[in-house]
């Protein structure tokens, strides 16, 4: 992604479709995480999870989706994204830091069957927060150095829809880990 | 920086050193990455070189290092951090030694660290067999050192051979020719994936060094908790192979979709092309499964959880397991398949027969094989699940036999020439079918209560993996040669390569099922004498295999370098990639081609494929 | 159908009977020099396995028929590239054949040898536990098999002494890895699982012995690390009368050795009383269930703790009553019960009937079903 390539309408086509087949394998891992959390942990979690903390994750995370589109959005129209993109990125670096603190604090026993599945989940998942912001860095920074217009700009689509796969699998993680 | 962005080495010319110059890199940063990591961590935590932690870390750095030496750090990394020179891709034997984008490259480099890890793993296998040749321990140390063995010949078999030969090989190479496309959709991708191949084959191959692992292939806790740090590079050895699968499946699928010539609608696809996709499929959705399963249990190991021992569920890990390896059985056939499919109406000179029926047999053996994982557990699981998997794994049979029907049904009536490449398929056909049915009665729960982990198992799965896998693996070795190296093979010594790997095959495997039945355990130094005779038996026929196979891989490597030109289409083929040049051109073809017709019309009155 | 095409039909047909009748020849010779077949469940799973020799045998004979016949018959030099004069792409004489065949045995197979097998396994298993069953603890651990007989004062290392013609309830266990209780003439196999216990009933049908046929042996036919190939323990199966006096003699040679061990009731001994005490539902050994599923598994765990398993069924190592759960046992330290939340799963139908079975071993602790979590928290 050196310089804009001038894709045609099917090559573009091409680069949106064949990225969902990375999020199909990356859901299958979600899949996996989470079936083996209520198989050897069970229903119900304990009470020492940090609820709190939890919600604020998520809403940081559900707020970096208003900026992400409004910065596509932007480049859609032919204009300069990277600003937005750099704020979706800075909310989910404020979520990672704020689950990296959750390890340092955690109450659970890491050793117990929920414990070494939250481990695992978030630790997991804040791996993919942490490829996803990878990715927004990436696509903001050539913005700013204007390899996109309006009509190619699939790496900035493919970077959108792998952080919105990371906010998903939050939100699913949320419900499986905090409310289950 | 010149045009061959400083390469050193590449100013001297194009000397060996200086087309080996990025693969010598890679080796260099690989190693050095290996061992400041080991050493770090080891000084850090004031443990032994050969440690868990030092050798995780070493891994993931070692593994960095070589890839990123190869010629990824300026063809996928630095791209995205600003404008920056292209990376050289070599010319000539250069090509194959670094990392390369174009398909073709990335195939052949496939084909030839598939053979290289299928010689290597046969070594494995043959000092296994001289082990077994008598009822005591007499070629190993130790029975340790037998268990290591097996666990990485079966290790590279599957996760380095069987699922990686035809599609890593043949797929990266065949796909974008026969669907009429000049790449795959995300060539660097592509490259990468090989690059992640050879550190996972490392991983398994070194693993001894370290301990070993003596779980074999299918790595049960919570005996694997107990093992050498060995295991460790077991789980990531597989891992990295996973990741190199996972781009290969993206890839394939993605150019199938997006990438097909104009006119080649999905109803005209070539079967070899039908049998990637769906393999793909399986590969897509399972390796992450496995590829978690795998972090859980180096997890256990290395931090302590208790995932999958007694305190966990060491049944989760077999479960996680074959939901992947059940699959993965297919994802070993079903590329067979495809290549029957396509030899069998080349050398029958006949339209493919029941062309519907075989694409519905592998779709329909697709969803099956994610729905029958339990049948390698009827031993270990509750009684409840034992019916439902049942049903479903014999049932899987009858997609399976569509295959039969759409290869028999093309063979009858036509005018077949045996060339090795046929002869291999046919052979192929057969030995399956030998393993299909032994396939009906372990998916029989009482008589797999009696055969479950007997040499009976052993024989079948070979049966399959050999007899169905690899044979069809050198009927496309052998079906292809013309077009990737321009030139023909010797057409007498692969005849008699292929009957000597017949006989061998056929004489040893035999008998593992009557070692079978006869109560022979598998994963076994030591055996009771009273089936020493059948063990001998077994022992020597292997050997005329492996030496058979030698045979067969020798052929085709003099044949590279001395066999005649073969022009574009020795065999007559219709498919697209005999449309054009021997080996393609770079962007396979001169013109974009366009599909007016089907490519099993062999009739004259049919329509053909006009490029 | 023109002649030539009838003609290779009727060769087919001809040569397919003649090849058929062959194999089933050497089907039937194969049959004939068969290992040993030494209990009931080995005849269950041998008739599977010779029913499905037999029935495949035709078949299979027709698949390579039409395979060879194709290719001898329609074999052509191999440089002459003409096309082929039929050209079809599809008959519906043959697929439907082909698929209706396919369908029909499959259906077959699932019912008989599949369904029926399973059932006349689970049947006698079940009659067996009615009956008077034998029960025999099983530990298997790296490497080695031991075993505890009825009445709690025997136990023997590497060897295996029972009675013929009664059925035998092996109550499995293993101290450490995963390992798999096989007796190749016996025809069945088990695996043993980690923190749990899995029962394997057999009936022996004949007096033989290790040393008169080698595959009269307990096998381990689960990797299970270094020793796994001679993880294997010599049987001898004997009449009744010598059963009975092979136990006594050995009880009464271990007797001096375990003064105070008095009212320890391991196994139910001939009179059947452990089935009661135990409180084992009849056919709990057999039905699905037995192992662990969701929440038992949590329980269980403590069974590998330190000390918790060892000695297990070793006499001496401090037994009591077995039937209920004895003062200390439920306390191992940081044995991690989710409590009766996760009782229900493990609870739920002949689990814990199985568990209930292993509550009278000491150190095995709690077990995951509200019954036995309620003695333990009484302590
Ligand atoms: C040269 C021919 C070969 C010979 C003589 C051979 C022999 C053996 C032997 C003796 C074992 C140990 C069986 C046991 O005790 O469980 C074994 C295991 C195995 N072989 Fe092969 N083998 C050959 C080729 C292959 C090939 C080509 C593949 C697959 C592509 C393969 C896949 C496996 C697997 C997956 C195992 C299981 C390892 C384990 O138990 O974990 N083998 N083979
Ligand atoms: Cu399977
Ligand atoms: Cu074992």
């Amino acid at each position: 992604m050196t310089t804009v390539q001038d894709l045609s309408d099917a090559g573009r086509r091409m680069y949106r479709g064949a990225f969902f087949l990375f999020v199909l394998a990356e859901a299958m891992i979600f899949v996996t995480l989470f079936s083996t959390r209520f198989l050897l942990a069970g229903m119900g979690h304990p009470a020492e999870v940090n609820g709190s903390l939890g919600l604020a994750v998520t809403l940081l995370l559900v707020a970096s989706l208003a900026p992400l589109f409004a910065g596509i959005n932007r480049i859609r129209a032919g204009r300069r994204g990277a600003g937005m993109l750099g704020v979706a990125a800075l909310l989910g670096a404020l979520a990672l830091a704020l689950i990296v603190y959750d390890w340092a604090t955690l109450a659970i026993p890491v050793g117990s069957r929920y414990g070494e599945n939250y481990v695992m989940s978030t630790g997991y998942h804040a791996l993919h927060i942490l490829l996803g912001l990878t990715g927004l860095l990436i696509v903001a920074g050539a913005d700013s150095r204007r390899e996109f217009n309006a009509a190619n700009h699939w790496q900035v689509g493919a970077a959108a829809v792998f952080w919105s796969f990371v906010v998903l699998t939050w939100i699913a993680l949320f419900a499986v880990f905090f409310i289950f | 920086m010149s045009e061959h962005s400083g390469m050193i080495g590449e100013a001297a010319g194009p000397g060996w050193l200086g087309h080996a110059a990025p693969m010598l890199r890679a080796a260099l940063w690989g190693a050095i990455g290996f061992l400041a990591a080991d050493w770090a961590v080891a000084a850090a935590l004031g443990s032994r070189l050969g440690a868990e932690w030092p050798v995780v870390t070493g891994f993931f750095a070692g593994s960095t290092g070589w890839v990123l030496g190869g010629g990824a750090l300026e063809a996928c990394v630095r791209p995205w951090f600003g404008p920056a020179p292209a990376w050289d891709e070599g010319i000539g034997a250069g090509r194959f030694l670094r990392f390369h984008s174009d398909h073709k490259i990335i195939g052949i480099q496939y084909l030839v660290s598939a053979t290289v890890t299928f010689l290597l793993a046969g070594l494995a296998a043959m000092l296994m067999r001289l082990e077994l040749m008598t009822p005591k321990l007499d070629v190993f140390a130790d029975a340790q050192q037998y268990n290591e063995a097996f666990g990485v010949h079966g290790s590279l078999m599957l996760f380095a051979v069987s699922v990686v030969a035809i599609v890593g090989g043949f797929g990266n190479y065949f796909v974008p020719v026969m669907v009429g496309a000049d790449d795959m959709t995300y060539p660097r991708l592509n490259g990468l994936s090989w690059w992640f191949l050879v550190p996972g084959v490392l991983a398994i191959l070194l693993s001894p060094l370290v301990g070993g692992f003596q779980t074999g292939w299918t790595g049960y806790a919570p005996l694997a908790a107990q093992d050498a740090v060995g295991q460790d590079l077991y789980y990531l050895g597989i891992f990295a192979l996973g990741l190199s699968s996972l781009f290969t499946a993206i890839n394939v699928i993605a150019t199938t979709l997006y990438m097909r010539a104009p006119g080649l609608s999905m109803g005209r696809l070539p079967m070899f092309v039908w049998a990637m996709l769906v393999t793909s499929v399986l590969n897509l959705i399972w390796v992450p499964v496995i590829g978690t399963g795998m972090i859980f249990a180096l997890a256990d190991r290395i931090l302590g959880t208790h995932f999958f021992d007694a305190q966990g569920l060491p049944l989760l890990w077999q479960d996680l397991f074959w939901l992947f390896g059940h699959p993965e059985v297919y994802i070993i056939m079903l590329p067979a398949w495809g290549l029957w499919l396509e030899i069998i109406p080349v050398f029958s000179r006949k339209r493919l027969f029941g062309y519907g029926w075989a694409v519905a047999g592998m779709l329909g053996v697709m969803f099956l094989s994610s729905y029958v994982w339990t049948h390698h557990m009827f031993t270990t699981v509750a009684d409840s699940r034992l019916v439902p998997f049942m049903t479903t794994t014999e049932l899987i049979s009858i997609p399976t036999g569509f295959m039969y029907i759409a290869a028999l049904g093309t063979l009858w009536k036509g005018r077949i020439r045996l060339r090795t490449p046929m002869l291999y398929v046919l052979m192929s056909v057969f030995n399956f079918l030998i393993g299909g049915f032994t396939g009906v009665f372990l998916s029989d729960v009482p008589a797999d209560f009696q055969l479950h982990n007997t040499y009976f198992v052993v024989a079948h799965f070979h049966y399959t993996i050999i007899g169905g896998m690899v044979f069809a693996w050198l009927a496309g070795l052998y079906y292809w040669f013309p077009k990737y190296t321009g030139r023909l093979y010797s057409e007498g010594w692969g005849k008699l390569a292929a009957w000597l790997v017949f006989l061998g095959f056929n004489c040893s495997f035999l008998g593992m099922f009557v070692a079978g039945f006869d109560g022979m355990n598998r994963r076994v130094a030591e055996y009771m004498p009273y089936l020493g005779g059948i063990n001998a038996w077994i022992s020597v026929w292997s050997f005329v295999l492996g030496l058979a196979f030698g045979i067969a891989i020798l052929n085709l490597l003099i044949s590279a370098a001395t066999g005649k030109r073969a022009g574009d289409n020795p065999w007559g083929g219709k498919t697209l990639e005999w449309q054009t040049s021997s080996p393609p051109p770079h962007g396979n073809f001169a013109r974009p081609p366009v599909v007016t017709g089907d490519f099993y019309s062999y009739g004259p009155e049919r329509g053909v494929t006009t490029p | 159908m023109d002649r030539e095409t009838r003609n290779h039909l009727i060769w087919l047909c001809l040569l397919w009977v003649v090849f058929s009748a062959i194999g089933e020849w050497l089907v039937q010779m194969a049959i004939d020099h068969w290992p040993l077949i030494a209990s009931k469940e080995g005849a269950v799973t041998g008739e599977a396995i010779f029913f499905l020799l037999r029935a495949t045998a035709p078949i299979f004979t027709l698949v390579v028929l039409i395979l060879l016949y194709s290719a001898i018959r329609f074999r052509v030099p191999q440089d002459d590239e003409r096309p082929a004069e039929a050209q079809f792409a599809t008959g519906h004489l043959f697929i439907a054949g082909w698929v209706g065949l396919s369908v029909v045995l499959n259906v077959l197979f699932i019912i008989y040898p599949g369904i029926y097998g399973l059932e006349a396994l689970w049947g006698g298993a079940q009659a067996a536990a009615a009956a008077d069953p034998l029960d025999i603890m099983v530990t298997a651990k790296q490497w080695e098999w031991d075993f505890a007989y009825p009445g709690g004062k025997v136990t023997t290392v590497n060897e295996l002494v029972v009675p013929v013609g009664r059925p035998i309830r092996f109550m499995l266990k293993t101290e450490d890895v995963m390992h798999s209780f096989w007796v190749p003439a016996w025809g069945i196999k088990k695996a043993v699982i980690p923190g749990e216990t899995r029962v394997l009933v057999v009936t022996p049908t004949k007096v033989v012995s290790t040393s008169a046929d080698p595959t009269v042996r307990v096998q381990c036919a689960q990797i299970c690390g270094v020793g796994h190939a001679l993880m294997r323990g010599d049987l001898r199966v004997v009449s009744a009368a010598d059963y009975q006096s092979w136990l006594d003699g050995k009880t009464k040679a271990a007797a001096p050795a375990m003064g105070g061990m008095k009212g320890m009731n391991m196994g139910g001994g001939s009179s059947g009383s452990m089935s009661n005490g135990m409180t084992m539902p009849s056919g709990a050994a057999t039905m699905p269930g037995v192992d662990k599923s969701g929440g038992g598994t949590n329980g269980m765990g403590g069974m590998t703790m330190p000390g918790a398993s060892d000695g297990a069924m070793k006499p001496g190592a401090g037994m009591q009553n077995g039937t209920t759960t004895q003062p200390g046992a439920g306390a191992m330290p940081g044995m991690d019960m989710p409590g009766s939340g996760m009782g229900g799963a493990g609870g739920q139908g002949t689990t814990g009937g199985t568990s209930g079975g292993m509550t009278m071993q000491p150190g095995t602790g709690t077990m995951p079903m509200p019954g036995a979590s309620d003695g333990t928290s009484g302590n």
